[in-house]
């Protein structure tokens, strides 16, 4: 089963992510902080995470992404930048973080699953939690 | 014969030095070499450039001085452009003349002005000036450079777009929510539970969208009208928190708020419609931040004394409260203190309450605290009169 991190400070919006991917056989996880979602990606190792942009607190999407994608422990996870800014200048900074993909607000869940299914089938398979727990 | 002459001449010269001492625009006027041999007392108060700085120099020397106090992103391109953008101008205008008989009197008539062109400055202070050129042919004036402070309209325009690009992004947030949720709906098999919720979800959001609307509109018209057309009218603060509070419906059955302190009169000039909107903003949200529950109370206060005096509608609740930071950010256009997302809210309600107020010559206080609560004051001058100054109002 393949792990999904929504990071999104909107309750309603994290239910729409999870309920338009709830077709395939993923296990869900949430955090609606940037700061949350670091952590949680820390721990969970997901193969995909979806973030919000503008998020309240310290760290924007942008930043999680970069860190996301620098983290040498992580396995490199596919990463899909949900945001309201639509202007190009927006979308060039969501690439120069190192996003897979940007999709902006208002999205189509249709899309969304599709774009999700496409960057799954290359992610690598979720490893076991807490390998080192002892 | 010669005296008079000159008596008049000199009357000439001092009635143009008022004019262009009293101009808020910059003026500098070139002889045939392109030599500066007038300065107006406003382009030394606008550029930083004294008259015997500039007086007699060529326009190059002035170029080069005005470009050194730009900000270097926005070099201006200088006196030969303006000249170029005037020819071609004119030529244009000369053709287009000829053929459009029906527009040629306006086209005649913008042949002449000055194309204008925006600098940045940044000595002696921060400024965008707006540059023109025109053209001479006598002897004495080749050219006249004119300069005008356009920083206030720029900073106005910048804020415009800001906001229009805030707001726009406000509205994207229910969007989502709305065009998701229904497309959800349309394409997938949903469970009878999860359609209850998706229309709840749908319905509330499109709620919050309307309110949204709603507040831009109220803010824009307050704005517009800047208080023109409020209805004044001398009431009783008292007697109006109270109607306003008794029509007041608390969220989820928690208990009415309190009025505390009622005792004397307190007579305002306010327009009723406008106040009651204010006051009902800040109890919905005495509610709103105070989640967990606790009592709304609203007690009437005074402050100051003879003609300075001042009462005020407070409003308390022990709600989570803001922290410095928050408070600081508070009235700020589309500005929620809540970081969870939780409570709903448009971010406009607190701006259009401050707005109100400070129409009706009054003022908005609030003090917070992370955690404790957060208490809000309307404060309003007391309507002048004999009355007024006997007033006793027991403190809460």
């Amino acid at each position: 089963m393949k792990r999904i991190l929504i990071v999104e400070d909107q309750s309603d919006l994290r239910r729409l992510v999870r309920w338009s991917l709830d077709e395939g056989d993923y296990e869900f996880h949430e955090a609606n902080n940037g700061a949350a979602g670091l952590a949680a990606a820390q721990r969970l190792r997901p193969a995909l995470v979806l973030l919000d942009v503008m998020m309240p607190g310290e760290m924007d999407g942008l930043e999680v992404c970069r860190r996301l994608k620098a983290d040498p422990n992580l396995g490199q996870p596919a990463v899909i930048l949900l945001s309201a800014r639509a202007q190009r200048s927006d979308r060039e900074a969501g690439t120069a973080a190192g996003a897979d993909a940007y999709l902006t607000k208002p999205f189509s869940p249709i899309e969304l699953t599709e774009l999700a299914k496409r960057l799954l089938q290359s992610a690598p398979k979720a490893p076991a939690l807490r390998e080192r727990d002892d | 014969m010669i005296s008079g002459l000159v008596a008049r001449l000199r009357e000439r010269g001092e009635q143009l030095d008022a004019i262009f001492a009293l101009s808020p625009d910059g003026f500098v006027s070139f002889d045939a070499d392109r030599c500066a041999n007038y300065v107006s007392p406003a382009f030394e108060r606008l550029t930083g450039l004294a008259p015997a700085q500039v007086l007699g120099l060529h326009e190059h020397d002035i170029e080069a001085r005005l470009r050194s106090r730009t900000t270097t992103g926005q070099a201006w391109r200088g006196f030969e452009a303006l000249r170029r953008d005037l020819a071609a101008q004119d030529a244009t205008a000369g053709a287009d003349g000829e053929t459009d008989a029906a527009g040629g009197a306006e086209k005649k008539a913008a042949k002449g002005a000055p194309r204008r062109e925006r600098i940045e400055l940044v000595r002696p202070t921060q400024r965008v000036l707006e540059l023109g050129l025109r053209t001479g042919s006598t002897r004495a004036i080749s050219q006249v450079l004119s300069l005008r402070d356009v920083t206030h309209e720029t900073e106005v325009d910048r804020m415009k777009s800001e906001f229009l690009s805030t707001a726009a992004h406000e509205l994207r947030t229910p969007m989502t929510s709305i065009f998701g949720f229904s497309e959800l709906m349309m394409r997938r098999k949903l469970k009878p539970e999860q359609q209850e919720e998706v229309l709840a979800t749908i319905h509330r959001q499109t709620a919050l969208m309307i309110s949204i609307v709603n507040e831009l509109l109220d803010l824009a018209r307050i704005e517009a009208r800047r208080g023109k057309d409020f209805e004044l009218q001398r009431l009783d603060l008292g007697e109006l928190a109270a109607e306003v509070m008794h029509d007041f419906k608390p969220p989820q059955e928690r208990a009415p708020p309190l009025l505390l302190a009622a005792a004397g009169v307190a007579p305002v000039r306010v327009d009723r419609n406008k106040l009651a909107q204010a006051f009902g903003n800040v109890l919905s949200n005495a509610y709103k931040y105070s989640p967990e529950g606790g009592d709304v109370s609203v007690h009437l206060v005074q402050a100051g004394c003879g003609h300075e005096r001042q009462v005020g509608l407070q409003v308390r609740d022990a709600g989570i409260g803001m922290t410095p930071e928050q408070l600081a950010r508070l009235g700020e256009r589309f500005y929620r203190a809540d970081a969870s997302g939780t409570i709903p809210g448009t971010g406009l309600g607190v701006s259009i309450v401050k707005e109100i107020i400070e129409l009706l010559g009054g003022r908005l206080a609030v003090a917070s605290r992370a955690g404790q609560g957060t208490q809000v004051t309307l404060w309003l001058p007391l309507a002048e009169n004999a009355e007024a100054a006997a007033v006793e109002l027991e403190m809460a």
